[in-house]
């Protein structure tokens, strides 16, 4: 009898051993890894201890916002039963109470916000992050604050709820870790439709959480002009939408400090000469083709309007307006834009073709004066300038060797702005652009069509290739990506779903860039791991979308097309 | 809710300039409703001041067609009440007056049907994931006060890998693998039709589930049967052989057993296009509705057969159509009915397309429907609306309005349900919005 219940009690220790079905659902996934088999429980007195002399009061709050989130977050583990098969050996877990943080020996302490906004390639990002099984002291160690938030942010992604207990099942946990790549951005187009700060300010949080790193605010265009700027107010005043409808002075340096709390660097662009037929409404004197009709003719979309470029007035004002913005924001990048310039509209504008005819300048010799003041304005105040890739490959200019070009029309396009010798950002609309597939905006077009369709879904995006068709030489051009949202059918009530978590893919490939031990990145091994922080986004109360029907999203696997 | 040739939703509505009284006048409740609504739509705001710049105003007003509907999946993906609510508010503002629910899938079955609480209970995504009696009074109640019946949908035999959960015995291809050969999307799971065990469990399904609901109408759905599923479950082959029965004739006697249990309780069965084109089902009632979905081109094919039909075209009115593949493992796969349906699109559906007048009668008229596998609460009001109201305009004024005309309109009926706590998505950018027009192609 007494044989017989010892070996009932053997088999029964024996089933309750489940090795872990799901997988460590961190996004993006460390370059180097180490994962156990132990259930470890987060002590309901778990604290952070910051082991740092005088610590920024950034990061004092970086502290107070993990804490925030382990406390709230209450994510199950997408399983069928949401952990409930983990609560076994969950019980009888050892506990976490503390994570220290310190800063390597040497290491300078500056702010998070003074490490966010330093120039790209002098940034430090690192972290190394231990979580022993035995509930002994977890430690994160970086050599910068923001290596420090890095991974604070990882840390809160490991952990599970089920029934009151925060938990994980895959300790020993050992990550050292750091970005492939320096640029990892967001693009929103703010200016098509308003977004209220509130709005930017929870994409910013949610930025932070996959550890994006730019913010690439492209605020004004021809339809808008939100942004108030002190020395020409009258571009808000008849630019904006309405009066409530503004980024105030106030508003900026709040975004902008918000955004490097979270080690988010603002990249703003104020898009010339076109895509600025709204300045027109305070200074018609300035823009040619004015909301010319048929804007087809004179615009890629309406209003049609441009600068006038070969106005040595409007080049001032241009080179002015952009200085006055770019001398009150800390990023060391600005972007003039330069997309989508339409020739008719110049050919066709008498005041344009006096002035090139008098100079006899061509349009490209009036562009080149014209982008040579703003940038170097932008240069005189320590700025680096970034432009859409249409100023290095349809145009002749002269643009310092330090410009950034973002690849935009297509990812074929990224070789021959490498082969000019020019530090890059991939932003192909054929995989990162979020807008496409939603159909045509324009009116009276029925059967007409997003001009990027299809949707660039996740996975599509997941397979861009950072470095298709550059040589090794030029591999450190790639300065890193980013997906983006143009906002003419969008605004505050989609954003979040249209952005999240697809935008998510684009962390990864220029965070991980491979998976840890090397392997390529795999959409099969990636989905679940997005559907997880998908579900923590919305804990965290982003409306993040539902990529697949749940039965699915609890399944790993089993909505593969091959299942 | 009554048969839906009975209902008089007409109103006359007029508003004097002079400030003297404005007068709505119907011939039922349901149409003083609908001139509230309208009266509702007429008044701007501006400094404090509501006001409208168009008085005198004279409406005289009553719907072309008896049925327009709005079909939500609450199977892929769960929605609380409170968002079901919200999207009867949204429909009940556009006069939209059919609430098309299907509510269980082969993914969740999250309605708590009487004598059969174990399918939910094992079946549902979560013990807070479902549709008690009570949801589904509220729900029923709530739509009902806004002049909208509410038709449920148990699709059968397909669609149904769910079931298997908790009777096993009644599900062939139970989660088989690879689900493409068993399924449209996985999991695969359809009920036994050719087991009279089965035959009777739906037929008591159905009844039970049609009780909740007072609706004249009942969708026992019927799309994408999957054959191979049946080819490959050897309980099926067996039956089939033993009995001498064919699919088909195995179907139909599946297919009537249901239906009867309907008409037993007064209602009128609806389904899918494929019972009648792709199956022909011998046993269907003559009049049973059909829904015709694979596209606008099977219209005429089902009015050959003389059945009533609602439009829900997926290539004008699926609403989840261009969102991309959901399938994982497909980088390069995409949405099976791209591209993405514009409200233009559907505005500019045919309703009487290769129909004569004869069989145009049979047109009750039309839907938007939102398939739910890439959505949730997290977007369903920008995913629906404004949109699902083109149909509403289409069914209700009739076709032969221009899209030029009607963009202004829309954009105003969706900045008030933004402001009533719609979301409804900005259909383009706000300087187009204040500028009729202005951003036409054309323009």
């Amino acid at each position: 009898m007494a044989r017989l219940s010892a070996f009932g009690s053997l088999v029964f220790l024996i089933s309750v051993v489940v090795l872990p079905t799901g997988v460590l659902s961190l996004w993006p996934v460390p370059r180097a890894l180490d994962t156990g088999y132990t259930a470890l429980k987060l002590s309901p007195y778990f604290n952070f201890e910051l082991d740092v002399s005088s610590p920024p009061s950034d990061l004092v709050q970086a502290v107070e916002q993990a804490k925030y989130y382990l406390k709230n977050d209450k994510l199950g583990r997408l399983v069928v039963g949401r952990g409930s098969s983990d609560q076994s050996t969950v019980d009888q877990a050892q506990s976490l109470s503390t994570l220290t943080l310190a800063l390597t020996e040497g290491a300078v302490v500056e702010s998070i916000s003074t490490e966010a906004v330093k120039p790209l390639g002098t940034r430090s990002e690192e972290y190394i992050l231990t979580i022993p099984s035995d509930g002994s002291a977890a430690s994160l160690t970086a050599n910068s604050t923001l290596g420090l938030y890095r991974g604070l942010t990882t840390f809160g992604q490991l952990w599970y709820y089920y029934d009151g207990v925060s938990y994980t099942i895959e300790a020993p946990i050992a990550i050292t870790d750091s970005p492939a790549y320096p640029y990892r951005g967001f693009c929103l187009d703010t200016a098509r439709n308003y977004y209220p700060v509130s709005d930017l300010l929870r994409t910013l949080d949610a930025m932070s959480w996959v550890k994006i790193n730019t913010f690439h605010w492209h605020v004004t265009d021809s339809q808008s002009f939100p942004l108030e700027v002190a020395e020409y107010p009258e571009l808000a005043t008849y630019g904006a939408y309405s009066p409530e409808e503004v980024y105030t002075a106030e508003d900026v340096q709040y975004i902008v400090s918000y955004a490097g709390a979270r080690g988010i660097d603002v990249l703003l662009e104020i898009d010339t000469p076109g895509h600025t037929a709204i300045i027109g409404a305070s200074h018609p004197e300035y823009i040619a083709c004015f909301d010319e009709s048929p804007w087809a003719t004179f615009a890629n979309e309406p209003p049609a309007g441009q600068l006038r470029l070969a106005s040595p007035e409007v080049t001032n004002f241009t080179a002015n307006l952009i200085g006055s913005v770019a001398k009150t924001l800390p990023s060391s990048l600005f972007s003039t834009g330069g997309d989508e310039l339409n020739t008719n509209c110049y050919t066709q504008d008498y005041i344009t073709q006096q002035e090139l005819n008098s100079t006899g300048m061509t349009l490209n010799d009036a562009l080149n004066v014209f982008t040579q003041a703003t940038h170097s304005m932008l240069i005189s105040e320590g700025k680096t300038p970034v432009v859409w890739e249409e100023m290095v490959l349809d145009w002749n200019l002269t643009l310092s060797n330090d410009t950034v070009v973002m690849v935009w029309i297509s990812s074929d396009d990224a070789a021959a702005v490498a082969a000019k010798n020019f530090r890059m950002v991939h932003s192909p609309s054929d995989y990162f652009y979020l807008d496409c597939g939603a159909g045509e905006w324009i009116g009276d077009d029925p059967n007409g069509n997003s001009w990027c369709d299809p949707f660039k879904t996740w996975s599509h995006a997941y397979t861009f290739d950072p470095l298709a068709n550059l040589t090794e030489a030029q591999y450190d051009l790639v300065l890193g990506g980013q997906q983006l949202l143009w906002s003419e059918q969008s605004g505050p009530q989609n954003l979040d779903s249209i952005v999240w978590p697809r935008a998510a893919t684009s962390s990864e490939i220029f965070w991980s860039a491979a998976q840890p031990g090397g392997a390529a990145l795999n959409v099969t091994e990636a989905l679940p791991r997005l559907h997880d922080i998908r579900y923590r986004m919305v804990q965290r109360g982003v409306n993040a979308i539902q990529l697949q029907p749940q039965w699915c999203a609890l399944r790993p696997d089993a909505c593969d097309l091959y299942a | 809710m009554d048969d839906i040739e009975e209902r008089d939703e007409a109103y006359s509505l007029s508003v004097p300039s002079d400030g003297s009284a404005a007068i709505l006048k119907a011939n039922s409740s349901l149409g003083l409703f609908r001139g509230l609504t309208t009266f509702s739509q007429l008044w701007y705001e501006y400094d404090g001041t509501t006001y409208n710049p168009e008085a005198p105003i004279e409406i005289t007003d009553w719907p072309l067609y008896p049925y327009r509907g709005f079909m939500l999946d609450t199977a892929r993906n769960y929605f609380p009440v409170s968002d079901i609510k919200r999207q009867i508010d949204a429909m009940s503002w556009v006069k939209i007056n059919t609430f098309h629910w299907h509510v269980v899938d082969s993914q969740s079955f999250p309605l708590e049907i009487p004598g059969f609480e174990q399918i939910a209970s094992k079946g549902a995504y979560s013990s807070t994931n479902v549709y008690t009696k009570s949801d589904v009074e509220d729900i029923i109640n709530y739509a009902a006060e806004r002049g909208i019946d509410v038709i449920a949908e148990i699709d059968t035999p397909g669609h149904t890998a769910i079931i298997a959960d908790a009777y096993p015995e009644h599900v062939a291809c139970p989660q088989s693998t690879p689900w493409a050969t068993f399924a449209n999307e996985p999991p695969a799971g359809q009920l036994r039709f050719a087991a009279p065990e089965t035959v009777n469990f739906t037929a008591e399904l159905i009844s039970a589930a049609a009780k909740l609901f007072p609706s004249k109408y009942f969708s026992t759905g019927g799309d994408e049967i999957n054959q191979e599923c049946y080819t490959q479950d050897a309980q099926t082959q067996q039956i089939l052989n033993s009995t001498g029965q064919t699919f088909t004739e195995a179907l139909s006697t599946f297919t009537k057993s249901s239906h009867d249990a309907l008409e037993e309780q007064g209602k009128t069965p609806i389904v899918w296009e494929e019972m009648v084109l792709d199956f022909n089902v011998t046993t269907l009632s003559n009049k049973t509705i059909v829904m015709v979905w694979i596209s606008s081109d099977d219209v005429a094919a089902v009015a050959q057969k003389g059945y009533r039909l609602v439009h829900a075209a997926s290539d004008y009115f699926y609403l989840d159509c261009g969102g991309g593949g959901w399938v994982g493992n497909n980088p390069d796969g995409n949405s099976w009915c791209d591209p993405f349906k514009t409200w233009q699109k559907s505005y500019t559906f045919d309703i009487t397309a290769n129909l004569t007048e004869a069989e145009s009668q049979l047109v009750l008229g039309g839907q938007h429907l939102i398939w739910t596998e890439q959505t949730s609460p997290h977007n369903i009001d920008p995913i629906v609306w404004p949109r699902a109201a083109s149909s509403a305009e289409l069914f209700w004024s009739g076709p032969g309005l221009n899209v030029s005309a009607a963009l202004p309109r829309l954009h105003d009926v969706a900045f008030r349900m933004s402001n009533r706590g719609v979301k409804a998505i900005s259909l383009q950018p706000l300087w187009c919005a204040l500028r009729p027009g202005l951003c036409d192609l054309t323009a």
